[in-house]
């Protein structure tokens, strides 16, 4: 055979695959997505990356407890369960006849083996808020068992909802290893893993032996498609089924077409500008509501993202669990300008001077997000420098020790995955435990309100849910009013499917969840 | 002849067109580089934009105006100094031979290994974003090639009788490079980095282009054309100008390049 | 032949070896805490110092290198963030797809511009060869990875005949073909045309001409046979342009091959994955170059060595 031909024959393989595909019985569905998935395991490497890993989680792994598409809580693994009045444990009575994929069988002793991984911070060294609190499993008998926190935890069920309360095999994970879960991962989801080329595609088939009854899609298959624009042809193309994040520019495009719909729902994860609060003169609150003052924030919401964001009047986001309306910052550069004078920043005087850290690629519209902000605080007289950093390593550049930082503002979103807006505000207002060093969780500004971590404190032990709501409620005043953010808006996640499938999930939460979907032969 | 000096003088003309837009550019373009206009965002071309506006809804002609500062900044300098550090190379390791130029040779061979844009990306990565980072990458990417060639023409050179003779008498070498080799060489030196101005400029756009450039919000053209990238659907006049810019640049320098080849020596074979 | 393809197969090594020095200390000399890099942005403190002694990245930078080099001849080429271990298995899992677009560049270039180039040439002075001038200098200016945005404009945005993304069938290849072989086909046109315009002139097919011999069956018996050997230095001297060039050309169309890869790498500041890549290229370049050699000999014996 010539050399050409040894070449191209290679390369005949996927397209054969695909034609395979496409024959299996009960339809595959074939999800692009934005991120690759590296890792499917909940403890190491944690669902890698973040959101796709998590998108194929919740289809081959199930957990105790679920959330439905309005994130309320629902039975999965565990049919009841009851809450300590003293917040202090839980009592899960489990389903019975669960098989995992290998045909072990699902029992009190799997949840001890999953939840002593979790609480074990060397085997799972992320998601730390969620499991830190918990201290203890028991397993009271074959189909019961209790797990107790060190201080009363209110939000004890959102961390088994979490994808990283997903329950592995204990027997899998004696035969793979540790690390070697994450690439044969074996759960008691309605799909099992068929194959997982690492940064490239997973396919899972239906499993027969599902507690709940074998799904009606027999294949999914996930593709790793990194630009936008490539997930939009795709889809038009119809060589996949379902994508997520399409661009707001897009939107309008693909709702004229017959064959694709694009389902919109409001997200979780408010959009700002974290200010350096260890950087004088950022420690002066009127120059951080200057800022508020300064940025257009209707504007960008509504025309960079074509009306499918929303300009945020709270730290959390609008169906965050505990979000309480507090207000805005109107845009006026006059006042901006006044709060600035009042600081010491005059005009013809001292020049306030910025460096503003924007991620490429790695949130909606950052790049332009940065550029309209850098404008905006020019207008008023602050000499901005933006730094733009580069996806892949954005995280490492603003989670570096106080003494290290670079930068004055940083963009950035948090989106609390178990929907909990007690967590949220935790995992960016609660003190660091040590602000020199690294920040415990996303206070990378160095926010510290000793009122802010007292209330926290107390909401966490409050079962009244009135009551709770109320506590967060005056939190998300008080840091409102101190603006260690500049805050800008939430965006609309939007996915696209394909006309004939049915049952694609989009959840607040940014994940798009094929698991119930169904697609017409 | 005459045709010739046609791609002098043509190139040439475009050439100092471009310079004139780059010195001027600030009163040239109807509207600040970063003038941002949110309530006309991706809008097509009209009479108040000539070519339409971008994604903040900044004027599109004046930043391919305004981006004709950097590029030929990054051009012209790393052409320039390509040149400079290839001269001082090929001189030294064609004239005094021996053990230097093995060394030396040996390492430019080494480097030549590496294609040209894949070197000017790893000391791109190496050093960072910025304009600094930017030309010192692109000029590495062309000193082995171009030191090379002049050394090759240095050692061309240094067999020349009138060389020999110099050496002959005693002549000191300073002085004999100055004054034999040098002038001499000028001819390959001159066309040769005139040349690598057209590749430079295509090399720093594709840096550009890779995000390796300058910061936002500079208007340099290749990060214009990769920042359009996501809008191709509903503004594809983002990514045309920027791209016709960097073209008729490179047509400018190669025309020129090879007018100015024709000019200084016709029989010309590299 | 044999012995010559031998002797210069083993100097591949030793060049690899060079590079990858030169590389590797220049790497080293960048400012920055590889450990803290590499560990990612959700590691502790402890976390670091155990990558960092794992990696051996406390040792002295000798011992890391003569480390790197003996790993490298095992085939490990070190840690990769990207891949969390040794990115080779994956980077030559991705080497088809760059294969596959450089052959194809390869073919178009021979498919259209030697054909170019003759009719330039047969045709001179007229409207042909004034068409292929225009398209040369035309397509010698524009930055490729332009030409494709704008095939991407017309035939997939406007037209929606070709796809735009990733690596799917024949179609897929079209464009990316064009961006990438543009170029080439330019030179090669061009490097045609005048070594057909030497070749007219010469005695032997004025003789043909004038026995009255089929001036087609003369072009393609002498004149194309000469022109082979150009064509080849001019695609083995572009070759460093065709790899550099999938670069960005691979970046656009979303192309799963290495030159992706590599910018990915330079954007996750991965340093061990951007040397890696460019080991491979270098070796790949050498072999390329290797082979180009080896064709010269098969097309013209008299280069052959004893």
């Amino acid at each position: 055979m010539d050399r050409r031909t040894a070449l191209t024959l290679p390369l005949l393989f996927p397209f054969a695959r695909h034609a395979l595909a496409q024959a299996a019985p009960g339809g595959t569905i074939t999800y692009g997505q934005s991120g690759g998935v590296t890792a499917i395991d909940p403890a190491q490497g944690s669902f890698a990356t973040y959101p796709a890993g998590y998108e194929v989680g919740y289809c081959l792994y199930d957990r105790l407890v679920d959330f439905d598409q309005n994130l309320k809580f629902v039975p999965q693994l565990a049919e009841r369960w009851e809450v300590a009045s003293d917040l202090k444990s839980v009592r899960f009575h489990l389903r019975r006849n669960v098989r995992f994929h290998d045909g072990t069988a699902f029992d009190a002793q799997a949840v001890k083996f999953n939840v002593e991984r979790m609480i074990d911070k060397a085997r799972t060294p992320t998601n730390r808020p969620l499991w830190d609190p918990l201290s203890a499993v028991e397993a009271v008998d074959q189909y019961t068992v209790v797990v107790r926190t060190k201080e009363p935890y209110s939000a004890i069920l959102n961390s088994f909802a979490h994808g990283s309360g997903s329950q592995v095999s204990p027997a899998a994970v004696q035969k793979h290893g540790e690390k070697g879960i994450a690439h044969s991962p074996v759960g008691a989801g309605p799909y099992r893993l068929e194959s997982f080329t690492p940064g490239q595609e997973v396919v899972l088939t239906a499993f027969d032996g599902y507690w709940g009854g074998k799904p009606a899609t027999s294949r999914l298959v996930f593709k790793y498609i990194l630009e936008a624009a490539t997930r939009v042809a795709a889809l038009r193309t119809g060589s996949v089924d379902v994508i997520d994040s399409v661009p707001v520019q897009l939107i309008a495009g693909l709702r004229r077409e017959p064959n694709i719909e694009v389902i919109t729902r409001p997200g979780l994860r408010p959009m700002g500008l974290t200010i350096n609060l260890s950087r004088p003169p950022y420690d002066d609150v009127r120059v951080r509501r200057a800022l508020n003052h300064a940025v257009p924030v209707q504007a960008i919401a509504e025309k960079v993202f074509f009306g499918f964001a929303r300009q945020s009047d709270s730290p959390l986001a609008f169906n965050t669990q505990g979000y309480h309306k507090v207000g805005t910052y109107a845009y006026s550069p006059e006042k901006a300008k006044a709060l600035l004078a009042e600081a010491g920043f005059k005009p013809g005087g001292k020049t306030l001077k910025m460096v503003l850290l924007a991620s490429d690629g790695l949130f909606p519209g950052d790049l332009s997000i940065a550029e309209i902000c850098a404008r905006a605080f020019q207008q008023v007289g602050i000499d901005v420098t933006i730094n733009k950093i580069e996806r892949g390593s954005y995280w490492d550049e603003i989670r570096k020790d106080r003494a290290a930082l670079t930068f004055d503002l940083a963009m950035f979103g948090f989106n609390p995955s178990n929907a909990s807006g007690l967590y949220h505000l935790e995992s960016l207002f609660k003190s660091n435990v040590d602000d020199a060093g690294r920040p415990t969780v996303w206070n990378f500004g160095r926010y510290r309100n000793p009122k802010v971590d007292q209330l926290l404190a107390q909401a966490n032990v409050t079962s009244d849910a009135a009551k709770q709501a109320a506590i967060m409620a005056e939190v998300q005043k008080i840091v409102w009013d101190d603006a260690p953010y500049v805050w800008l808006h939430v965006n609309e996640n939007a996915t696209a499917v394909r006309k004939g499938v049915k049952g694609v999930e989009l959840w607040p939460i940014v994940f798009t969840i094929p698991r119930r979907a169904t697609v017409a032969a | 002849m005459r045709e010739r000096n046609v791609y002098l003088w043509a190139g040439g003309a475009m050439l100092a067109l471009y310079v004139l837009v780059a010195l001027f550019g600030q009163w040239l373009a109807p509207y600040g580089g970063n003038d941002q206009d949110l309530l006309n965002v991706l809008a097509a071309p009209s009479r108040e934009h000539l070519l339409g506006t971008d994604q903040v809804g900044r004027d599109l002609f004046s930043r391919v105006i305004l981006g004709t500062r950097f590029t030929l900044t990054v051009a012209v300098a790393s052409a320039g100094i390509a040149g400079l550090i290839g001269v001082t190379i090929g001189l030294v390791a064609g004239y005094f031979g021996g053990r230097v130029d093995s060394a030396v040779t040996g390492l430019i061979d080494l480097l030549l290994t590496v294609p040209n844009l894949i070197l000017a990306i790893a000391v791109a990565s190496v050093l960072g974003a910025g304009l600094a980072g930017l030309i010192i990458a692109t000029t590495a990417s062309f000193v082995p090639s171009l030191a090379r060639l002049i050394r090759g023409r240095v050692l061309e050179i240094r067999e020349e009788e009138y060389v020999q003779a110099a050496i002959a008498i005693g002549m000191s070498d300073a002085r004999i490079l100055a004054r034999h080799v040098l002038p001499n060489a000028l001819t390959v030196i001159v066309i040769e980095t005139s040349l690598l101005t057209g590749q430079a400029v295509l090399v720093g756009a594709a840096l550009g282009f890779l995000g390796l450039g300058v910061q936002p919000p500079a208007p340099e053209w290749g990060t214009m054309l990769s920042g359009g990238r996501e809008f191709l659907e509903v503004a594809p006049h983002l990514v045309i100008a920027p791209g016709i810019a960097i073209s008729l640049l490179v047509f400018a320098c190669n025309v020129f390049g090879d007018g100015l080849r024709d000019r200084l020596d016709p029989n010309y074979r590299a | 032949m044999l012995g010559f393809t031998l002797s210069r197969l083993v100097r591949i090594p030793a060049i690899a070896l060079g590079v990858l020095t030169v590389i590797f200390f220049i790497f080293k000399a960048v400012p920055g805490d590889e450990a803290t890099l590499m560990a990612g942005a959700t590691a502790s403190q402890a976390d670091i110092e155990r990558l960092r002694g794992q990696l051996g990245l406390d040792k002295p930078v000798v011992e890391q290198y003569a480390t790197r080099v003996v790993g490298i001849l095992r085939g490990d080429f070190g840690y990769s963030s990207t891949f969390r271990g040794n990115p080779l298995p994956h980077i030559l899992a991705r080497v088809p797809a760059t294969l596959a677009l450089m052959a194809c560049a390869i073919g178009l270039t021979i498919l259209v511009g030697l054909p170019a180039g003759v009719l330039a040439a047969v045709y001179q002075n007229r409207w042909p060869d004034y068409l292929l001038s225009f398209l040369v200098v035309g397509l010698l200016a524009v930055p490729n990875f332009w030409l494709g945005l704008m095939l991407i404009v017309a035939f997939s945005v406007q037209l929606g005949w070709l796809p735009s993304f990733g690596f799917t069938g024949w179609s897929s290849l079209v464009m990316p073909t064009l961006a990438l072989a543009a170029r080439l086909i330019a030179l090669v046109a061009r490097m045609t045309r005048g070594v057909m315009l030497e070749e007219l002139r010469k005695d032997y097919v004025r003789t043909a001409y004038a026995k009255g011999l089929d001036a087609r069956l003369v072009i393609v018996r002498h004149v194309l046979r000469n022109a082979l050997i150009p064509t080849v230095t001019v695609i083995g001297l572009q070759m460093g342009y065709l790899l550099g060039g999938s670069v960005v050309v691979e970046r656009i169309f979303a192309w799963p091959g290495i030159g992706d890869l590599m910018v990915n790498a330079v954007g996750a500041r991965d340093h061990t994955l951007v040397q890696a890549i460019t080991l491979l290229f270098v070796v790949g370049f050498l072999l390329i170059n290797l082979a180009v050699e080896l064709l010269y000999q098969v097309i013209n014996p008299r280069l052959r060595h004893a």
